[in-house]
C-alpha cells in the first residue's frame, strides 16, 4: 500500500512525537508514505477566518500537488488539517462559482478527486485493522486508557463522514486491536479549547479542565489523542490547570500512533516520549513482555 | 404582551447584512427557528457578549453594529457543534467565518483585539515562509499586545523539549506569495462583478 503524506507544520514542530511513531507503524504495517515535494500550509484554524477563497486554495493547492505527482489518497494526520482538506473538497463541489474561483488561482483543475485519509480510517479499516493482533509484541492490557476525538476530525458529519459524531468507536476499535482496553467516558468529543490556546489560555484552561476530570473520574490512566492542538492543551497545559485549581492529575497524554507503536514493539528509544510534558513512566510500567 | 420583532417578519425576509453573509457563505439565516440547540453546545457560550443563537437571529433582523462589535465570532473555536446538531442547518459555522472575514476587511477589532492580533500574526507568517513558524508567531503575536510573560515559561520549556524549531525554515513561500496574491486579485474581481 502507498499514501501521499500530508506531513504538515504542526508535526514538525509541537507534534512531532506524532509523526515518528505514525512512521514507526506504518512502517511495520509496509504501508509506504510519500511525502508531496512541494507541500505549502493548509491554512489550518486561521484562513477561514479571513478569506473563504484562501483557505479552500490553499488545501486543494496541495491536493494538485498530490494528484500531479500521480497519487491517488493522502493520509493526513493533523485533524485540522485533515478538516480543512475536506471542507474545501466538499465546498468546491456543492458551489461551482467557488470551485472556479479556485482553479483560477491555483492554475489547474481537478479531474479525479484525491482521497483523503486519517490514520485513524487507514488503521481501522481492512485488512489492515485485521492484521493488528498478529504484530502486537508487549502487553499492555493493564493499562486504562479513554480515547479522546475533539471537534475537528468529526464535526461538521455531512462534511467529515467520519465515524458516529456523537458516539466514535473507531479509535477505541483500533486500541482494544492491539490489546489495550479503553474505558467509556462522556467526554469523548467536547472540545479543548483548540486555538484559543495562546489567545485565551484561561478558556482552555477551564475546558480542558473539564476533560482530565471526566477522564480521572472514570480512572483513566492515560488518555488516547490523535489531534496536535489536544495534545498541546491537555499535555502542556496541564501542569497550569493543576496549580491553578489546585488538584493533580498526572495524566500521560498519548497520541493514538504512540500506544499502538508500544503495543506493536517499537523500543521506548524510537519514540519521543520524552518531549511529553507530563511523564510517561506510569504507562511505561505498565507495557510488559508478552 | 408585545408583539417579538421577528413575527413581524414576512417568512421570507432577509435582511442586507443576512444577504450579505448568504452570498459570502451560501448560509441562510432566515432557517433559524430560534430553537437554542446551537447555544446549548457551545463550549464558549458563557464567555461570548450574545450567544451564538442570539448572533444568527441578530443577522437576520440586520442589526450589523451590534453583531460586528460583538466577541462572539472572535471566540468561536469552530468546533462545529452548534453546526451539527441545527436541526435547521443553517450553518452557523460559516455564519461566523463570514463575520470574521467582514470585521478582518473593515478592520474592526471589537472586544477580542488580541484574537484578531492572533489571525493577523499567524496569517503573516504562513505568508512569509510557506508554513507555520510556531516559535516566530508567539513571538510577534506576544511582542504585539504587550503579553511578553504570559505562557514565557512554557515557551522556554517547549523549547528545551524540542518542540518549537528555533530557526525558521522556509516551505515553498515563493508559491505561498504568489496564491495570496492572486487570491486578493480573484477576489476583487467575484466583487467586482456582484456589485454590477
Ligand atoms: S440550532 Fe439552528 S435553528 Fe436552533 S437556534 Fe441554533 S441556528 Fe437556530
Ligand atoms: S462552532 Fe463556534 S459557535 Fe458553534 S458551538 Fe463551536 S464554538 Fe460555539
Amino acid at each position: 500500500m502507498k499514501y501521499a503524506y500530508y506531513n504538515s507544520c504542526s508535526l514538525r514542530s509541537t507534534g512531532r512525537e506524532y509523526d515518528k511513531s505514525l512512521r514507526a507503524i506504518f512502517k511495520k504495517l509496509d504501508i509506504e508514505l510519500v511525502e508531496p515535494k512541494n507541500w505549502i500550509c493548509c491554512g489550518s484554524t486561521l484562513a477561514h477566518n479571513v478569506s473563504r477563497l484562501l483557505s479552500l486554495v490553499l488545501p486543494l493547492q496541495n491536493l494538485a500537488e498530490i494528484q500531479k505527482e500521480g497519487l491517488d489518497a493522502v493520509v493526513v494526520p493533523c485533524t485540522a488539517c485533515y478538516s480543512r482538506f475536506k471542507t474545501a473538497q466538499y465546498e468546491i463541489a456543492e458551489n461551482p462559482e467557488m470551485a472556479a474561483q479556485v482553479e483560477e488561482v491555483i492554475e489547474s483543475r481537478f479531474e479525479k478527486k484525491v482521497k483523503v485519509i486519517h490514520p485513524l480510517e487507514v488503521l481501522s479499516s481492512e485488512p489492515v485493522i485485521s492484521r493488528l493482533p498478529e504484530l502486537v509484541e508487549k502487553d499492555l492490557s493493564g493499562l486504562k486508557v479513554v480515547s479522546y476525538y475533539g471537534c475537528l476530525l468529526l464535526r461538521p458529519p455531512k462534511i467529515m463522514e467520519f465515524d458516529i459524531c456523537e458516539y466514535p468507536q473507531t479509535m477505541d476499535k483500533i486500541l482494544s486491536a492491539v490489546g489495550i482496553p479503553t474505558l467509556d467516558w462522556s467526554h469523548k468529543t467536547e472540545c479543548c479549547g483548540g486555538s484559543l490556546s495562546i489567545t485565551r489560555p484561561e478558556i482552555v484552561r477551564k475546558l480542558s479542565r473539564d476533560l482530565l476530570e471526566d477522564a480521572k473520574a472514570v480512572g483513566a490512566e492515560a488518555i488516547s489523542v490523535p489531534c496536535t492542538f489536544c495534545h498541546l492543551n491537555l499535555d502542556v497545559r496541564q501542569e497550569e490547570i493543576e496549580r491553578e485549581h489546585n488538584v493533580s492529575y498526572r495524566l500521560p497524554i498519548l497520541y493514538f500512533t504512540e500506544l499502538m507503536a508500544l503495543a506493536m514493539g517499537v523500543s521506548e528509544k524510537d519514540l519521543l516520549l520524552k518531549m511529553h510534558f507530563v511523564d510517561t513512566d506510569s504507562v511505561l510500567q505498565k507495557v510488559v513482555a508478552r | 404582551m408585545e408583539k417579538i420583532k421577528e413575527l413581524d417578519l414576512p417568512s421570507d425576509h432577509i435582511s442586507e447584512f443576512g444577504d450579505l453573509v448568504k452570498q459570502m457563505h451560501d448560509v441562510d439565516v432566515n432557517m433559524c427557528y430560534q430553537c437554542r440547540k446551537c447555544t446549548s453546545g457551545c463550549p464558549v457560550a458563557e464567555y461570548m457578549d450574545y450567544s451564538p443563537t442570539q448572533i444568527i437571529h441578530a443577522v437576520r433582523l440586520g442589526l450589523k453594529d451590534m453583531v460586528l462589535s460583538s466577541n462572539t465570532y472572535w471566540l468561536c473555536l469552530a468546533c462545529g457543534t452548534c453546526t451539527t446538531r441545527c436541526p435547521q442547518e443553517t450553518g452557523l459555522l460559516e455564519v461566523m467565518d463570514a463575520l470574521a472575514t467582514i470585521a478582518e476587511s473593515k478592520g474592526i477589532r471589537s472586544n477580542a483585539p488580541e484574537i484578531a492580533k492572533f489571525y493577523e500574526t499567524g496569517l503573516s507568517n504562513m505568508r512569509f515562509f510557506g508554513k507555520l513558524y510556531d516559535l516566530g508567531i508567539a513571538g510577534m503575536y506576544k511582542l504585539k499586545t504587550g503579553k511578553l510573560t504570559q505562557d514565557m515559561g512554557m515557551g522556554i520549556k517547549m523549547m528545551r523539549k524540542g518542540k518549537l524549531e528555533l530557526l525558521p525554515t522556509f516551505q515553498n513561500q515563493g508559491e505561498m506569495r504568489r496564491i495570496f496574491k492572486k487570491v486578493q486579485e480573484v477576489e476583487k474581481k467575484a466583487r467586482g462583478a456582484t456589485d454590477k
